[in-house]
């Protein structure tokens, strides 16, 4: 065995050492256990970084001598990649989820080491109790340091597919979503333990949460991105268990987000937000054990191995020990509060959250639909595409209602006068929007429900922004500007609030140009011969050959042609590795030309002897707007973090008690009036 | 008050059955062997299967000027003619083993896509 193993091994220690001085610390009170406690998470996190530094060393120097390497890696293999390769396999991507936990924690520590957060120990004893099963996996189940004998000449290299940038981020990204989502468990079971189950532990862990919802569903993004350009089908989604298995803890993740805010400004919810960070940490690990054990077959096939069991068994036991909990504390779940108006936000966060819990049963069941028809019927069906859009297209067009409408309810009770008041307008607005994409050929009935909402959802917060704006520049004599910007740091919460809610529209809208408005053609074409799609028009030239550090390139060479006038020319690819081992001899790379409106997206899918060659051609609408979207989500929630990050900075002891957010906005107003 | 979210809560749930019921409805794809395949043929014509097995070696027919893939696939016994109107997949080759969707008419599936496995273990890591 390898050093870096050992190191695995003192790092097991000091998580099983973090457990036993921080649950003693807490309850004998005594401060220098929960000391040295801390000192070990440290501990743990050096330990387990040094290694995967060391397997990190390994790669970039070929040792063979590992299996891990060998199996992952080959000498042609570029050095990102050989990096990248660390996370690429089962085992290495176990030790990075692994690291990523102790680095969390320690992480977290740092951040509070001066704070008086009295459910620190409490949350660092959970944390590490995670890292002790996830080191156990690492040690017994998953160890990439195995060696390999007698040692290779060269790796077996890893899977072209994954040579690719968005495979660089899409991983980690993902995978700091995932390890994100311990903080706020550990938070929940914290206040479940210490039995403080005020607004605390939910404001505490509020940025945590947020980092690992943006993480995650950015690394969504990028793995739908690499489908994109990587897999060569002219799509980013297809329902299968890999991808359901990161959406669900996104789903729960997102509720949870949202059912924060109901609790910190209404008191209720209580018992929801515990069960929703509780079920968002298990959906994580549920997700790594769809993918690893084996029970669903995906079309991505995976290594069967006893991992899935370790996992089921590490799932059952955060059941049990959350179950006993909630039970345990269940007098002090109860909310104070009931709803009391049908009309008020209460009630919109509320339906928002079971729309999100049932979107998450229909997955969850589409997904393991065949494992247990397997079980019962013996015989596995799965549940296709079909199942899944035609049960989530209305579920998602009703939610994107729910966004849209949100802002017009205030928090206990909203009369029908103000709604009326503030829908009026941007309803008359969004119906004649409808009637001209009407006009100009929309017929698609869901395509103009979802655009309709859409503009419904942007005049409603325009128009909100704007009587705000209205109301500060009549009370205060200002100019335009400097009002509107007034209005938007008053408020900053809140619209950056809306600039996620803009960036989920953007991705909408995409979703219904890639899939309603999609255009393919597939054609085989002589050298200098021409086709068309959309208003395109393509000319086939040559096909050129390049040669590479590790693979040889075919390039299909294409003039674009727009209205008589040329664009330029795409260069769709086929790259051929040279490494001999590895099955995969060749992938298709798309070329993609994206501009604002569509994306043209042309595959060589197949060439003859004679030269002639096979295309598939697609124009993709709007596919642009998903990246962008993207950005725009991160954005908001950037702007929230560094918001909250400065406020508790400057007013170190905010509580909040009843106020909502848009009360918050006017009372800092009314201070700053004063 | 109660009585309103009561009533609102149950169409929610109403509406959702719906779907869901809907969605269950006719989505089922049958994941066959070639043999489990055929020996249940006679229910098999016109529905929507999934079947897994090998290519067979020199079956495979591409004819480029209609965009027309053709092969057999097996399971050591079994022979299933396969129809695919549109392009291979990558890794697409001799001996593989791929998944194909589609429905089996007078004799022949008509694939309307073809997945390959991907033979190394963890492969795309698609997660």
């Amino acid at each position: 065995m390898s050093f870096g193993y050992y190191l695995l091994l003192l790092a097991f220690i000091a998580s099983a050492y973090t457990i036993w001085a921080g649950a003693s610390g807490i309850k004998l009170n005594r401060k220098s256990l929960i000391k040295n406690a801390q000192i070990a998470i440290y501990g743990q996190c050096a330990f387990v970084t040094l290694s995967i530094l060391l397997l990190a060393y390994a790669f970039v120097t070929r040792d063979f001598s590992i299996e891990y390497v060998a199996d992952y890696s080959d000498r042609s293999l570029p050095l990102i990649y050989t990096l990248s390769a660390v996370y690429a396999g089962q085992d290495g991507s176990l030790l990075f989820w692994t690291w990523l936990l102790t680095a969390f924690n320690a992480l977290f520590i740092f951040v509070n080491r001066k704070s008086d957060d009295e459910f620190k120990p409490y949350v660092f004893t959970v944390h590490s109790a995670v890292t002790f099963s996830f080191l156990i996996l690492a040690i017994y189940t998953s160890n990439p340091f195995k060696k390999l004998s007698p040692v290779p000449p060269d790796g077996f290299g890893l899977n072209p597919l994954l040579q690719n940038p968005e495979m660089i981020f899409h991983p980690p990204s993902l995978f700091l979503g995932f390890v994100g989502f311990t903080v706020p468990f550990a938070y929940a079971l914290a206040a479940l333990i210490k039995g403080n189950l005020s607004t605390e532990w939910l404001d505490r862990s509020r940025n945590w949460t947020l980092f690992a919802w943006i993480a995650l569903t950015i690394g969504n993004l990028l793995g739908a991105q690499w489908a994109y350009v990587e897999l060569g089908w002219g799509g980013y989604w297809a329902w299968d268990p890999v991808e359901n298995a990161s959406l669900l803890p996104w789903l729960t993740g997102t509720a949870f987000v949202h059912s924060v805010m109901v609790q910190k400004s209404r008191k209720m919810m209580k018992i929801w937000n515990v069960v929703l960070s509780i079920l968002t940490f298990l959906l994580t690990i549920l997700g790594t054990f769809i993918t690893r054990s084996g029970i669903i077959s995906s079309v991505h096939a995976f290594g069967e191995s006893n991992l899935g069991t370790l996992f089921l068994v590490l799932m059952g036991f955060v059941v049990f020990v959350s179950v006993f909990l909630i039970i345990f504390r269940w007098s002090e779940l109860k909310s104070a509060k009931r709803i009391e108006f049908l009309l008020s936000r209460d009630v919109s966060f509320l339906v928002n959250n079971l729309i999100f819990i049932v979107l998450l049963i229909v997955i969850l069941v589409g997904t393991l639909y065949p494992a247990f028809s397997e079980l019962f019927i013996g015989q596995q069906i799965t549940k296709g595409e079909d199942y899944f859009n035609r049960i989530s297209v209305p579920i998602g067009i009703f939610l994107l209602f729910l966004l849209s409408i949100c802002p017009i309810f205030s928090w206990r009770q909203t009369t029908g006068k103000n709604i009326i008041k503030k829908l009026l307008y941007p309803f008359i607005v969004s119906i004649f929007f409808v009637f001209i994409l009407f006009i100009m050929g929309v017929h698609h009935f869901k395509s103009m429900l979802t655009l309709g909402i859409s503009s419904l959802a942007v005049m409603i917060i325009g128009v909100e922004i704007y009587a705000n704006l209205i109301n500060r520049m009549a009370s205060k004599n200002e100019y335009f500007l400097i009002s509107l910007i007034h209005v938007l740091k008053l408020n900053t919460r809140r619209y950056a609030g809306y600039l996620i809610h803009i960036g989920v529209i953007l991705i909408y809208l995409a979703i219904v140009g890639t899939t309603v408005y999609k255009n393919e053609t597939e054609i085989t074409l002589q050298k200098g011969e021409e086709a068309v799609i959309g208003k395109y028009r393509l000319v086939y030239n040559r096909m050129g050959e390049r040669r590479n550090s590790n693979k040889d390139v075919l390039i299909a060479e294409l003039d674009v042609f727009k209205d008589f006038k040329k664009l330029g020319t795409v260069e769709p690819r086929r790259n051929f590795y040279r490494s001999t081992m590895g099955q995969i001899r060749y992938t298709t790379e798309v070329a993609v030309r994206s501009n604002l409106k569509e994306d043209l997206y042309v595959i060589l899918a197949s060439y003859q002897e004679d030269e002639s060659a096979t295309f598939v051609l697609m124009v993709n609408p709007l596919q642009i707007w998903m990246w962008i979207g993207g950005g725009v989500i991160a954005l908001g929630v950037f702007i929230i973090i560094v918001h909250s990050i400065k406020n508790n900075k400057t007013e170190p002891k905010q509580v909040q008690t009843n106020s909502t957010i848009a009360d918050n906005g006017k009372r800092k107003r009314r201070k700053k009036g004063r | 008050m109660n009585k309103k979210l009561l009533i609102g809560g149950l169409i929610i749930l109403m509406v959702v059955s719906y779907l869901f019921w809907s969605g269950m409805k006719d989505s089922s794809v049958y994941f066959l062997t070639v043999e489990e395949f055929f020996n249940r043929i006679d229910q098999m014509e016109g529905k929507g299967t999934r079947v897994n097995g090998d290519i067979v070696p020199g079956s495979i027919k591409w004819d480029a000027q209609n965009i027309l893939l053709t092969f057999q696939l097996t399971d050591g016994k079994n022979v299933m003619n396969v129809r695919h109107n549109g392009v291979a997949p990558d890794t697409f080759s001799e001996g593989l083993a791929v998944v194909v969707e589609g429905k089996y008419e007078n004799g022949t599936f008509n694939a309307t896509q073809i997945m390959t496995k991907c033979p190394s273990k963890y492969e795309a890591k698609k997660e």
